[in-house]
């Protein structure tokens, strides 16, 4: 697997590949980046070229000129393409990553071959279908004892992953740094509903049973039309990082056996 | 400035480059990375090519493939320089990465065309100034569960009083090369002065009257024939982080006033 930077139009954006023929992009979940897919890349990659680019503001990529949105980041996510000379591509997103694949799939159908919607979720106007903890997505400021960190690590450590999942993940907040949970606001103040029924390219609709947005999942499978769903069992949140050989054989299922 | 990646043979290695010309390459401190530069580079892209790279188990590079001495790191920038077609260039290190900067001009005297040891010391020194903290500064810190060990590096990040942006900057070093980072301070272990006579390139000897290791600046300055001393009037530690400016004028007066 190499990293390596692409120079797009706001900056340069870092991804990790490995493989040829037909491209996949992996997109990723809010404050992480391609590190989450980095156990899954060696399963994809034996017989696709695996792309994990890491979303601006988020692991090694530049900053994002200001708080991007779902729409913002689908299109920074073509100019990689574009930068790369890639014309189409299948694409996975997990959380966050699935809805701007999802907006990549609407405004720019001729660049996506395929979509995997890894549990998506959305928010009822009374939030009550899913509830995050108190404060879970406010804004961490640097403070001179260091009280942020623990902070940051009290965040990973709220999933009960093993002790190097939850450091990783520490690791992805404290490089996005204060502006990192921005990518969490943009996923939680995109509604998926309406644009689902827009996609037209062939689509799994992807989850895991102990993953909080499971509940939605079938619901989300029926507004995709013609898609199919995949409910892992007993599988965890963050399932690409966690079970990255079971999410990637639910991805190669997928995309081996649909045509496109 | 772009950052980027470089394949050698035991790696990927991550550099930033901005400018063209002559090449100068800036080799970083220990547990740090080429970030320390990167308020440095502007001032000498603006002639040079600066070019700063990431050692391997530092920064964005790859880890070492096993714990690393000095020599082993500089073959790595050998091979760096080999990989980027650069076949002579200006070398500049700061502490760990001044004694990287004299093993290669020791050891690879036609890859290197001037050189800069900014603050580097020797055991003598390196006891008496840093003191009874030495002892528990390099010692290796576990990942534990409740995430003590991030207080640890912010701890280490913070005991040189710098301001906050650049306390945050150093602990995201210690995060980035995680458990196995303080072997680049042991790999730094190590009497240099037998070395210096051999120097045959023009050489300055370059500290900051605030860094512990000034108090050696004299005796490394004597023991390289010809060579010119540069103590910065109340300079701080970390010079080229905390001091960009006053790092870089002193370094392209010393470029500029030097033929060859």
């Amino acid at each position: 697997m190499k990293r390596a930077y692409a120079d797009i139009p706001e900056g340069q954006m870092f991804y990790r590949s490995e493989g040829s023929g037909e491209p996949v992009l992996l997109l990723h979940a809010g404050v992480t980046s391609s590190d989450e897919y980095k156990k899954v890349i060696p399963y994809i990659s034996k017989k696709y070229r695996a792309i994990a680019p890491d979303f601006l503001g988020n692991g090694d990529s530049d900053p994002a000129p200001h708080a991007y949105d779902c729409l913002e980041h689908a299109r920074s996510i073509i100019n990689f393409m574009d930068a790369l000379n890639i014309k189409k591509a299948a694409v996975v997103g997990q959380h966050v990553g699935g809805k701007i694949g999802v907006e990549m799939a609407v405004n720019w159908p001729e660049r996506v071959s395929k979509l995997v919607l890894s549990s998506i979720g959305y928010y009822e106007s009374e939030g009550k279908n899913i509830q995050d903890p108190p404060n879970f997505r406010g804004r961490v400021e640097i403070k001179a004892d260091g009280s942020h960190l623990m902070e940051w690590w009290q965040r990973s450590a709220l999933w009960g992953h093993p002790l190097d999942i939850t450091h990783d993940r520490t690791v992805e907040y404290i490089k996005a740094g204060p502006r990192g949970e921005e990518l969490h606001w943009a996923g939680r103040n995109y509604d998926p509903r309406p644009r689902l029924p827009l996609v037209k390219c062939p689509t799994l609709v992807l989850s895991a049973t102990r993953d909080p947005f499971c509940v939605v999942a079938e619901n989300v499978h029926k507004l995709v039309p013609g898609s199919k769903l995949n409910i892992i069992k007993n599988g965890p949140i963050d399932i690409d990082r966690v079970w990255p050989k079971e999410f990637a054989e639910a991805v190669l299922e997928f995309l081996n056996s649909t045509p496109g | 400035m772009k950052r980027a990646y470089a394949d050698i043979p035991e790696g990927q290695v991550h550099y930033r480059i901005e400018g063209t010309g002559e090449v100068i390459l800036l080799l970083h401190a220990g547990v740090t990375s080429s970030d320390e530069y990167s308020r440095v580079i502007p001032f000498l892209s603006k002639k040079y090519c600066a070019i700063a790279m990431d050692y391997l188990g530092n920064g964005d590079s790859d880890p070492a493939p096993y714990p690393y001495k000095l020599i082993d790191h500089a073959r790595t920038v050998i091979s760096f320089m080999d990989n980027m077609s650069i076949k002579k260039a200006v070398l500049v290190g700061q502490h760990f990465g001044g004694k990287v900067a004299l093993e290669i001009a020791v050891t690879s005297p036609e890859r290197v065309s001037k050189l800069v040891l900014s603050s580097i010391g020797y055991p003598e020194a390196e006891q008496v100034d840093i003191g009874v903290d030495a002892q528990h500064f390099t010692e290796q810190v576990e990942i534990k569960a409740d995430g003590s060990h991030v207080m640890e590096w912010w701890r280490r990040s913070a005991m040189w009083g710098h301001p906050l942006n650049i306390v945050e900057e150093r602990f995201l070093e210690y995060v980035k090369a995680g458990a196995h980072g303080e072997e680049i301070h042991w790999a730094g272990v190590g009497d240099p002065r037998p070395k210096l006579p051999l120097v045959k390139c023009p050489t300055l000897v370059l500290s900051a009257s605030r860094d512990p290791m000034s108090a050696a600046a004299p005796t490394i300055h004597r023991l390289i024939p010809g060579s010119k001393l540069n103590i910065i009037q109340n300079g701080p530690i970390d010079l080229n982080r905390v001091w960009p400016k006053e790092f870089a004028e002193a370094v392209l007066e010393f470029l500029n006033s030097t033929p060859g």
